[in-house]
């Protein structure tokens, strides 16, 4: 049984951090015994988008998200944003006009918050965990309306 | 089943409102601009692309969406024009108020 489909944990075989996938890109060999930072961004003929960062995992920074009440989903990329400030403020760009007083996620007097469903296909509430530990599991994000969350905790 | 070499990717298009559709080729295009140029000709309006989130800016005009491999429609312009082609399903053209 392959618990790591995807090859996003290190120890997968699977798992390049830094390097493409294919052997269109070359034919690098890393055996991954040292810590390395490629300070530019690597875009696949396929449109994944490869972190800057040293450390991220995830290869693929796009998440669908979704708001309730309104058929049309949007795609953030949760690797362009440096906290959760940033993509609360991208998220009000993409619903603005799904909201009489706007979203304000994160502000405890707003009628909306953004939960996600993590890489185990659990769902929680957003901003709990610092954002770094974040961008690594989230899976999908999702706008509730504060008093219609009747999701399983 | 057309293998994976294929030159074509023909998609539904509709437009609200009209219940005859077109049919589009994604292959046939290189980004979501020369896309939505083809459809708003096809379709004699306005298309914009929402991807930069200036929604006030683009209730004159009609919105791209297409609906995805999951079945849900999204708004066309977030993701890199190659993920779309293997995404999108279907194309519809909607008004700003009725999306």
């Amino acid at each position: 049984m392959d618990s790591d489909p995807h090859g996003v944990f290190p120890s997968s075989p699977k798992y390049h951090p830094y390097y493409p996938q294919n052997t269109e890109c070359g034919g690098v060999i890393d055996l991954g015994l040292s810590l390395r930072t490629i300070q530019h961004e690597i875009y696949h003929t396929s449109g994944q988008k490869y972190c800057s960062n040293e450390g991220y995992r995830r290869k693929w920074g796009y998440v669908k998200v979704t708001m309730d009440g309104f058929v049309v989903g949007r795609k953030v990329c949760v690797l362009d944003h440096g906290g959760y400030s940033t993509l609360a403020h991208q998220l009000e760009d993409m619903f603005e006009m799904q909201s009489v007083s706007g979203l304000r996620l994160f502000q405890m007097e707003s009628e909306f918050c953004l939960v996600y469903r993590d890489e185990e296909g659990i769902w929680r509430n957003a901003g709990d965990v610092p954002w770094n530990e974040f961008i690594e599991s989230v899976e999908r994000l999702r706008i509730t309306r504060r008093n219609d969350v009747t999701l399983p905790f | 089943m057309k293998s994976s070499s294929s030159q074509s990717r023909y998609v539904k298009v509709y437009k609200e409102g009209n219940h005859i559709g077109r049919k589009v080729n994604l292959f046939a295009f290189n980004n979501y601009e020369s896309l939505v140029a083809a459809l708003s000709h096809m379709f004699d309006t306005t298309i914009r692309l929402d991807g930069d989130g200036n929604s006030s800016v683009s209730r004159n005009h009609h919105t791209l969406k297409y609906l995805d491999k999951d079945g849900y429609w999204m708004v066309a312009g977030d993701i890199s024009w190659n993920n779309f082609l293997s995404r999108a399903q279907r194309l519809s053209i909607n008004s700003p108020r009725n999306p």
